[in-house]
């Protein structure tokens, strides 16, 4: 039975720092728009003498590309010493958190549940089909939380199961990991495109703390093996060999938890976990660079990481009332006890009875 | 004068529809991992990325380049792996233009003309119009559907540009993305709350590529007035498959190809693919058709209408510099003829200059390695036939050698290309994941996996030709025909003068030798070599 979270507080924290290392490119969009022309280079050429116009939509004969995420950020600036709301491209924490949550629902969850993190919306107008539909779903999700795998993710990330039929109390909860990012920190002044660029009057490159480039994909008819009509299409993304920062926050952790950070790591160092869009075509994949685990709680609370390796951090923030404790997870090609942890719980028996 | 065989061929689509994936491969363990390969290069490849010109021809075609590497995109190997799958398997059409051919207003300010009985009259139309559409196809019902199933309105409120004498261009449940309006056997008690993805109804392409919508009504207008009575929208489906781009090593021996262009705004080459150019179909009727002049004189034609689409268009194997001479001998032949009429009669009649230029190519006998494709929720007989799909000689009673195509300039000969499997790594998809098994994976693919008729085809126009056989392996497109006696002669229209009445043109009794291309494939000198079959 999983306790309702936090109902006793908050009495440990695994803090855990990712370096990812891009291996190909990543794309990340946040729906909006810049704009590219060619300058009069005309007939017969392509990416010669071009205008980039970031955040604009196209007019004219301008073209579309998707943009990269960014963020606003307040930063100081040098020149006025005055604080000022700038772009900044982001990998946002929901893009990372994201993907780990749709890998583990994929290996972990049985299928006849995954649909319960799938379709939220309401199932009909009509009141006694929506009702029905509601409470299918509710008594599916009652019988997936005797299986360890649904729990785990239930558990971990939290969810909401049913759309807006509020009458039939379907259940939501919070999940105890959050991540965060910060924006990328490299500079390139603008976005790579094979081919002179013009800056012209109006040629305005965005933020430029990230390596990007602009990627264009162009699906052939079938029949004719001619451009399909309306299938051109441009984007920024991300280019690889930059790194990204993650921190990670795991309220009251378990060592299953800190397993399946172990497992999430090899998957992505694999490449078998991406994150973005455009999988595809292979964007997405990532190298961990660097991690660090860090362990704050009581005493009591930090029992079950006992085996794990790991040394005592002196830390006057806690008043001593929670110890901190870095974690040596160093090897992480060799299973560590938190996995047989993790391994255990998964082979685990179905509760007789839903939380 | 004898002629090859033209640089394309199609293989024609299922006349009993898309082939839907079967139950018993739908329900075998799945398995994730990931292949590494390597591309040989066998002709001069190019993927098109910066392109410079020279006055009014090309000047310089770079290779493609992306973060500042030399790199052949994974959509590029993507879309040539897919459209070989759909055509091998008779997968629904993944991508490809709904299309219309384009409509000319007559004298009236009218796109059409009424008969009285209320029925179009599409003859009387300068040009008759189609729709890329099985004649089944739900979205397409018109107002006299069942009367001439044919010869439809796209039935819209309004009455519309949108004429199409031929709606049923494609065969029956082609792209409709029919599967995802039905459901395989699902019991109901047991899943009252269904996974769409638990037990897809899907065809092999659609299983391993995924299914976006066509987006063919950009009218927000139209798409309101079509509403009513369409079937609902299907939702996209991502697919199972990851390719990855192959950055070139630096390394790797580059040339600099010469390929042909012709001064103008014009490319060289294929009049501008589109669907409205009749080869792309099956010869339907004909019908004459009254031209008339700007001095009042006037003049008839006949003209060969659009039946059904031909297929999936494939183009054959060939190196580019037998093809590149081909076109130069054929270029002088007509020049010497050209210079031998009269004065007089030259005039007016130009011939095509053919420029030189240079294109940035992978050199032939190039290992290009680090090439990765991810595979997701795979079954098993699904992984054995993407393995054979990627280097195709897997199959030992396949005798004739085959080979894909990749990049630009494919009728030219560039782009021929041998995938070679380094490495497979698996695992079982569900559950907490062991390590990757790199064991090659063991079993026969189900035979009734291919699609008998197309992988037929396949085999003839993917053949990459072996010594002495390149000889006959050269293929060119019609050549402008500045001899021409008129216009209909001199070009690629299929329409030729009606001079001496009768019935119109058949395969073989024409005074064009481009009006039917079956028969163009069939009479060229070394169709004999290349398809033997055929004739």
């Amino acid at each position: 039975m999983i306790p309702d979270p936090f109902q006793d507080g908050v009495t440990s924290v695994l803090k855990v720092d990712w370096t990812l290392r891009l291996e190909t490119p990543l794309c990340i969009r946040n729906g909006t728009k810049s704009a590219l022309k060619s300058t009069g280079a005309g007939k017969k050429t392509r990416n010669i003498a071009m205008d980039f116009f970031w955040n604009k939509e196209k007019s004219g004969d301008e073209v579309e590309v998707s943009e990269a995420a960014f963020c606003v950020v307040v930063e100081k600036n040098e020149a006025t010493g005055k604080d000022e709301a700038v772009p900044r491209y982001r990998v946002s924490g929901k893009s990372v958190r994201g993907a780990l949550r749709s890998w583990t629902i994929t290996h972990l969850v049985d299928e006849d549940f995954q649909v319960l993190f799938t379709e939220t919306k309401k199932a009909s107008d009509d009141k006694e089909t929506a009702t029905k539909a509601a409470d299918d779903r509710k008594k599916l999700w009652e019988k997936a939380l005797t299986f360890p795998g649904f729990e785990l993710v239930w558990d971990l990330f939290g969810g909401v199961i049913g759309g807006d039929d509020k009458a039939a109390d379907m259940p939501a909860r919070n999940g105890r990991l959050s991540c965060l990012t910060n924006p990328l920190d490299n500079r390139a002044d603008k976005p790579l495109l094979k081919g002179s660029w013009q800056p012209g009057a109006n040629s305005n490159f965005g933020p430029k703390n990230a390596f990007r480039h602009i990627t264009v994909r162009g699906p052939l008819d079938r029949i004719t093996q001619a451009a399909k009509s309306g299938g051109l299409h441009q984007f920024v993304e991300f280019s690889p060999n930059q790194s990204i920062s993650v921190s990670f926050r795991v309220a009251n952790p378990t060592p299953p938890d800190l397993g399946l950070f172990s497992v999430w790591r090899q998957e992505i160092d694999s490449g078998m976990l991406r994150m973005g869009g455009l999988s595809s075509i292979g964007r997405g994949r990532m190298k961990v660079e660097k991690a660090s685990y860090v362990l704050a709680g009581r005493d009591e609370d930090l029992a079950d990481f006992a085996r794990l390796p790991g040394t005592d951090v002196a830390d006057d923030l806690f008043a001593n009332l929670w110890k901190v404790r870095k974690l040596d997870i160093s090897d992480e090609t060799q299973p560590n006890c938190a996995v047989e942890d993790l391994r255990r719980k998964m082979n685990e028996a179905p509760a007789n009875a839903a939380a | 004068m004898p002629h090859r065989m033209n640089p394309f061929d199609f293989v024609p689509l299922p006349q009993g529809g898309p082939r839907a994936l079967s139950n018993e491969i739908i329900k075998e363990t799945r398995y994730e991992g990931y292949i590494e390969y390597s591309i040989k290069v066998l002709t001069p490849l190019h993927i098109t990325g910066m392109t410079e010109k020279d006055g009014d021809h090309f000047k310089v075609k770079h290779f493609n380049e992306s973060y500042g590497k030399k790199v052949i995109p994974g959509s590029s190997i993507r879309g040539m792996l897919a459209a070989y799958i759909e055509a091998v398997t008779g997968s629904d059409l993944r991508s490809f233009t709904r299309g219309k051919e384009g409509k000319e207003r007559r004298e009236s300010g009218k796109w059409y003309e009424e008969d009285g009985s209320g029925r179009v009259a599409a003859e009387k139309c300068r040009h008759v119009g189609f729709l890329m559409a099985a004649g089944n196809d739900p979205n397409y019902r018109g107002l006299d559907h069942a009367k001439d199933p044919a010869r439809s309105w796209r039935g819209e409120a309004h009455k519309s540009k949108e004429f199409h004498e031929r709606r049923a261009t494609l065969p029956d449940n082609f792209a409709m993305n029919k599967f995802d309006h039905e459901e395989r056997d699902d019991d109901p008690e047991k899943n009252p709350v269904k996974n769409p993805d638990k037990n897809p109804c899907v065809d092999l392409a659609g299983f391993l590529f995924g299914y976006v919508p066509q987006e063919d009504e950009k009218d927000e207008k139209k798409k309101k007035n079509n509403k009513k009575d369409k079937p609902p929208s299907i939702p996209a489906r991502s697919g199972r498959l990851i390719f990855e781009d192959v950055t070139i090593p630096g390394e790797t021996a580059f040339v600099n190809e010469n390929a042909w262009d012709i001064k103008g705004d014009a490319s060289f080459g294929m009049p501008n693919p589109r669907a409205s150019t009749a080869w792309y179909f099956t010869p339907g009727s004909n019908r004459m058709r009254t031209v008339s002049l700007s001095n009042g004189m006037s003049f008839s034609v006949w003209e060969v209408l659009a039946d059904k689409a031909r297929g999936r268009k494939f183009y054959y194997h060939q190196h580019p510099e037998a093809c590149r001479k081909e076109y130069k001998a054929v270029n002088d032949e007509m020049q010497r003829a050209l210079m031998a009429l009269p004065e007089n009669k030259r005039k007016n009649r130009k011939l095509p200059q053919l420029v030189a230029y240079d294109v940035e190519a992978v050199a032939p006998e190039s290992v290009i390695t680090g090439g990765r494709i991810d595979f997701r929720d795979l079954p098993k007989s699904l992984l054995l036939f993407l393995l054979y799909a990627l280097d195709l000689n897997q199959d030992l009673d396949t005798l004739p050698r085959m080979a894909h195509k990749l990049g630009g300039l494919k009728p030219f000969g560039f782009g021929s290309v041998a995938l070679t499997i380094n490495k497979i790594v698996h695992r079982p998809s569900k559950g907490l994941p062991g390590p990757l098994n790199s064991e090659d994976p063991e079993g026969d693919i189900p035979k009734d996996i291919w699609h008998p008729e197309a992988f037929r085809c396949l085999q003839k126009i993917m053949h990459f030709p072996q010594g002495d056989e390149s000889r006959d392996f050269v293929f060119v497109y019609p050549p402008f025909n500045p001899l021409g006696s008129n216009p209909e002669a001199k070009g690629f229209a299929m329409v030729e003068r009606a001079d001496s009445g009768g019935k119109g043109p058949t395969p073989g009794n024409s005074q064009k030798l481009t009006m039917f291309f079956d028969h163009y494939q069939k009479s060229a000198d070394n169709c004999p070599k290349v398809w033997p079959s055929r004739r």
